[in-house]
């Protein structure tokens, strides 16, 4: 192929309710943050343009609800995700203990052909309230050394720490991805044309 | 190219000229009317009967006379207009008007002189919304006082409009071309043009024109039909192939796709799911779709039009065929014969019928549809998706994997089931494994409120059947989300995936899927014959193998403490149970168990159980975790401390010769008695009395544990040697507000002054009456001195009295000061504590549904975390420090 196609990444947020998805990612695409809190129902994503090692790509982030009621989530939403982003609230011991259930439940549903592979990041917030920490940086990074070397950032979507630095490494995990899919998919074609000897053989064959 | 074999229409010769001077110009359709031009100025007319198929219709007419005209010039064009009860008629390159009964001519448009061809259209005048044409349907209901028959003629570069009646034509305009038309159409209130290069868009009234793209620049044939619903349908050209694109009234572009052709076709018309087009091999039937497939090649001599009426006909010089349309579910029977599935219901589409009749035709299409790409095509997710959209029910799409689920195996015979190969099977599993996926997300999120119980029953034993084939496809694939399945929520069937995880040696996930489920016992089960299994045996193995033994045994050993230290305090009686496992293998993991600060449930679990296990199974052990409860968990209850007290006892008592007091048995026992508040003290009593004579000190301490002073006090002050023991006890026990306590230093003096045996020790009394003057009633003590005291020898009792009285005067006085003060002070406390406050805003959120505090009432942890008190779960932990960290204050 000489064109080289325009790169769609999906990126789903996932955690517990309050933790601060929204947040991170209104930050990160329209740099704003806001004190209040508003549940979110269903789900809902932003888009962003951004340049990974020179490659201009667009990301489409999805904003998932926290809170099990608003979720309404279907396989289909979780299909076709290139990067998973796991957050938690570093004041919130619970939030911490959930990710494991995210974790799991993420690949369940979508199903990914390589889930030992599956880029996965994880993203401690709320660092700002330094007196209420309840997670220490290491306790968050043996967890994710665990799960197979999951990059971990501590970001504050109040005050825009880390969260760019984050966005980055998470398109970048999902670009690779993506090529990773492309290739299994050029290979998976070439095969099935065999397959099919009534398919038309003209067409422009350049 | 492959050869269509579906017979779309069939093809009846209705005319066949073969030795006749003239042939066939133009053929119209009017009614049961088939009026033929020839191309000798003759107008015949035959006889078509609605709904004859194949027939050769019977010559009613022959008009020689059409024309009035000796020259017989061909009838180039005919079009009747039932409305105004015309024929209009291209001859000698005029348009001639005929009455449409009696075929009668008219008048003739004299100023049509040189037409090529025309194009007529009826307009309502004032309304172009109603505008028609020839095929439209709406054509019965047209306000026919209101219709004006709008002529176009094509003359040269250059084109004419009229009004055509029955008894005149009015010139409305005329026009200059760039070039002369091969083909012209009215669209509403304006004209399409195609001409050798382009095709042009011409208002009547502003005679404004308007390029039509098509991107197509070669030159070639271009055709342009008005279809049905004001669609036109042009010809044109992409990659120098020809195509037949289809616009609306405005010219725009209705598809983004073309129908590809061998060639450009010289008429089209449509049918149902199909375009027709002649070209010169014959007609060509395809699909009016983006694949533009043939489906059928019809081969005839040389056809030049349709004509399309109440049937179809198609006609060339000599001939007039009728195109009969197949009954539609004809048609699908026989594409279905030969497989071809979308083919068939490309047309099913096409049918009529209520939503109920639709979906009924497609489910069997898509079933059959479904089995045929499982089985023969193998195209596994292909054939899953149908069923999906047709909603079969799971347990039907399971009986096509009889080799993954024996089972299962169907019941109801599934067509054809296929010898698959491994790296097929795969496959199959891998669509399976998504098809399952999305079922699973359907039914969990299904409203389980609206249902009824037999329902929720059913959709019970679904989940099940999902999940366990789930669980299977992940073990046959051999995937890693089997580890993150069995910790999701899930209803595999416990069984059958103990069978399916132990037949694949998944222990670990089968654990895990016991956890999950609360089934702990047979976790632990499980756990413990692994870490059986796993026993390193130096006798049959060489080292490196115990080793690695060794090794996977602490894994799984590993597995155990962590699990038994996450059970809740009900199961305590596991814990203590399982925990032998580890105990027998290594004490001090297995002591572990009980003593984490890690877990946080390990804290909560009843003690007296794990104490009395420990006591009869491991009593080495007994006493360190008594020890560590009681020093680090603060414990306080009487079981705990009689038992630990006890255990120190016991540790001496098995001492062959009691040892001294001095020595750390004894001193730790020793200590652990006079400082527990918590001894059940008789009982132990009871034990030290027993081992007969020894242990005085601590009898005494226990005599006093029980308030019987006076026997321990005689005991310390004639059995034991060192006074000072007598005093202390005097110090530990003393209590000027305890009528069995507040004498205890004159019980001593007289044990001291007055002894039941033996001479009085004069000099302990008097170093206990220097030291404790303000406990002792002074005049009594003096009382009790033998007479042969001296006074010096009292001297410093007597000063220490008068010294604690003086002191105690002045103390009383500071103490009063002290009091005033600290009234003060606590009432300005109190004032604070009063005044502190906390704001709950709009903005307040409960930490548990994240819904504002409101004026609901609500509850407030010591960090500040708030809650609705209906939210609240447990009064003592704060939900956002739950399991680990401390709800500290912050607020001022
Ligand atoms: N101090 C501080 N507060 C934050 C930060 N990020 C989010 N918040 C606050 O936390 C609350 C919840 O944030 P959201 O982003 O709405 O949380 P969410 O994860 O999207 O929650 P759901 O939509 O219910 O799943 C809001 O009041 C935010 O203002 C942060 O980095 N620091
Ligand atoms: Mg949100
Ligand atoms: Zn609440
Ligand atoms: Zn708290």
């Amino acid at each position: 192929m000489a064109t080289r196609k325009k790169v769609l990444l999906k990126v789903i947020i996932l955690g517990d309710s309050g933790v601060g998805k929204t947040s991170l990612m209104n930050q990160y695409v329209n740099r704003k943050f806001s004190n209040q809190y508003k549940a979110t129902i269903g789900a809902d994503f932003l888009t962003k343009e951004v340049t990974v090692d020179d490659r201009l790509v667009t990301m489409q982030i999805w904003d998932t609800a926290g809170q099990e009621r608003f979720q309404s989530l279907g396989v289909a939403f979780y299909r076709g995700a290139d990067c998973c982003v796991l957050v938690f609230d570093v004041t919130v011991p619970r939030s911490f203990e959930s990710l494991e259930a995210w974790r799991d439940e993420f690949l369940i549903q979508a199903s990914p052909r390589d889930p030992e592979h599956f880029p996965f990041v994880v993203l401690g917030n709320k660092v700002d309230l330094k007196d209420n920490r309840a997670i220490t940086e290491n306790r968050a990074k043996s967890w994710c050394d665990e799960k197979g070397n999951i990059p971990y950032f501590e970001t504050s979507a109040k005050e825009a720490t880390k969260v760019e630095t984050a966005f980055l490494t998470i398109a970048r995990a999902a670009l690779q991805q993506e090529k990773d899919e492309d290739i299994y998919h050029d290979f998976k074609d070439a095969v099935n044309l065999d397959d099919v000897p009534d398919k038309k053989q003209d067409g422009c064959g350049c | 190219m492959q050869t269509p074999e579906l017979q779309a229409f069939e093809v009846h010769p209705i005319v066949q000229w073969r030795s006749v001077p003239f042939h066939i110009q133009s053929v119209e359709l009017n009614g049961t009317d088939l009026l033929v031009g020839t191309s000798q100025g003759q107008l015949l007319v035959y006889d078509l009967p609605e709904g004859s198929v194949g027939a050769v219709p019977s010559l009613r007419l022959t008009k020689k006379d059409f024309l009035k005209t000796s020259r017989k010039p061909p009838i180039s064009q005919l079009l009747a207009v039932p409305e105004l009860n015309i024929l209009l008629c291209l001859a000698d390159t005029y348009v001639h008007v005929h009455d449409l009964t009696t075929f009668t001519s008219l008048y003739t448009i004299e100023r049509s002189k040189g037409t090529l061809l025309f194009a007529a259209d009826l307009h309502v005048r004032g309304m172009p919304q109603a505008d028609t044409h020839r095929l439209s349907e709406t054509r019965s209901t047209l306000p026919v006082d209101r219709l004006t028959l709008q002529l176009c003629c094509i003359v040269k570069r250059r084109f004419f409009v009229f009004e055509v009646g029955r008894d005149e034509a009015k010139h409305i305009k005329d026009q200059p071309l760039p070039d002369t038309p091969q083909t012209a159409v009215w669209c509403g209130r304006k004209l399409f043009f195609g001409f050798k290069r382009e095709y042009d868009q011409v208002e009547i009234e502003t005679g404004r024109v308007v390029e039509v793209p098509t991107e197509s620049t070669g030159s070639f044939d271009r055709l342009a039909v008005r279809l049905p619903n004001n669609t036109f349908a042009l010809t044109a050209e992409r990659d120098g192939r020809p195509v037949v694109i289809f616009k609306d009234i405005e010219g725009k572009p209705l598809t983004s796709y073309g129908i590809q052709w061998e060639d450009w076709p010289r008429a089209i018309d449509v049918y149902g799911p199909y375009i027709l087009g002649v070209t010169d091999k014959g007609i060509e039937v395809r699909f009016n779709d983006e694949t533009s497939k043939l489906m059928q090649l019809i081969h005839l001599d040389s056809p030049q039009f349709l004509v399309h009426g109440h049937t179809i006909l198609a006609a060339s010089p000599s001939a007039l065929w009728q195109l009969h349309p197949v009954p539609y579910d004809q048609q699908i029977d026989s594409l279905l014969d030969v497989n071809r599935f979308v083919d068939a219901k490309k047309i099913e589409a096409a049918m009529p019928g209520t939503p109920e009749e639709r979906m009924k035709r497609r489910y069997n299409m898509d079933k059959a549809h479904a089995y045929y790409e499982f089985n023969r095509k193998k195209h596994f997710k292909v054939a899953l998706d149908l069923l999906k959209g047709i909603e079969v029910s799971p347990a039907t799409v399971l009986r096509l994997y009889p080799w993954l689920l024996p089972k299962h195996t169907p019941a109801e015979g599934v067509p054809g089931a296929p010898q698959l190969t491994p790296q097929q099977k795969q496959e199959a599993i891998a669509a399976l494994i998504l098809y399952l996926t999305e079922k699973r997300t359907q039914l969990y999120k299904f409203d389980s409120k609206a249902e009824a119980p037999d329902e929720a029953d059913k959709r019970k034993k679904l989940m099940s059947i999902v999940d366990t084939t789930l669980l299977i496809c992940y073990v046959r694939t051999g995937s890693s989300l089997l580890r993150s399945f069995v910790r999701v929520n899930n209803h595999c069937d416990i069984s059958e995936s103990e069978k399916v995880l132990k037949s694949a040696d998944k222990l670990e996930e089968l654990v895990l899927l016991y956890q999950n489920r609360g089934l702990h016992r047979q976790a632990l089960e499980l756990l413990r014959s692994n870490i059986n299994k796993t026993t390193p045996d130096p006798k049959t193995m060489d080292e490196e193998e115990c080793k690695a033994m060794a090794q996977r045994r602490a894994k799984w050993m590993h597995a155990m403490i962590s699990h038994l230290q996450n059970l809740k305090p009900e199961h305590v009686g596991l814990v203590v149970e399982y925990s032998s496992t580890i105990l027998d293998i290594d004490e001090k993991q297995g002591l572990g168990i009980f003593m984490s600060k890690d877990f946080p449930n390990v804290k909560t679990f009843p003690r007296v159980p794990i104490m009395q296990h420990l006591q009869e199974h491991y009593p080495h052990l007994l006493t360190q975790y008594l020890e560590f409860v009681v020093t680090e968990w603060n414990d306080t209850s009487r079981e705990i401390h009689t038992a630990l007290a006890l255990s120190y006892l016991n540790a001496v008592l098995k001492m062959k010769k009691t040892p001294p007091l001095s020595s750390p048995e004894r001193q730790r026992l020793y200590r652990f008695l006079r400082t527990s508040d918590h001894i059940d003290a008789s009982l132990i009593m009871r034990r030290v009395a027993s081992a007969g004579d020894v242990l005085v000190e601590e009898r005494a301490v226990l005599l006093g544990q029980l308030n019987r002073h006076a026997e321990a006090l005689r005991i310390l002050a004639n059995d034991v040697a060192d006074p000072s023991f007598a005093e202390d006890y005097c110090n530990d026990n003393y209590d000027p507000h305890d009528l069995d306590r507040r004498n205890l230093y004159m019980v001593l003096l007289e044990h001291y002054l007055r002894p039941a045996s033996g001479p009085p020790k004069t000099q302990q009394a008097l170093t206990i009456l220097g030291k404790h003057s303000d406990k002792v009633n002074a005049l009594k003590a003096l009382d009790m001195l033998p007479l042969d005291t001296k006074i010096s020898e009292i001297e410093d009792f007597l000063m220490a009295i008068l010294t604690e009285r003086e002191h105690t005067r002045r103390a009383v006085a500071v103490q009063a000061n002290l009091a005033k003060t600290e009234q003060l002070q606590v009432s300005e406390r109190r004032i604070a504590i009063h005044s502190k406050h906390f704001k709950v805003t709009e903005d307040s959120l409960c930490f548990e549904c994240r819904k504002p505090i409101r004026t609901h009432a609500f509850a407030i942890y010591p960090c500040g975390t708030l809650v609705h008190l209906h939210c609240m779960e447990n009064e003592s932990t704060c939900p956002r420090h739950s399991t680990r960290g401390r709800c500290r204050l912050t607020l001022n």
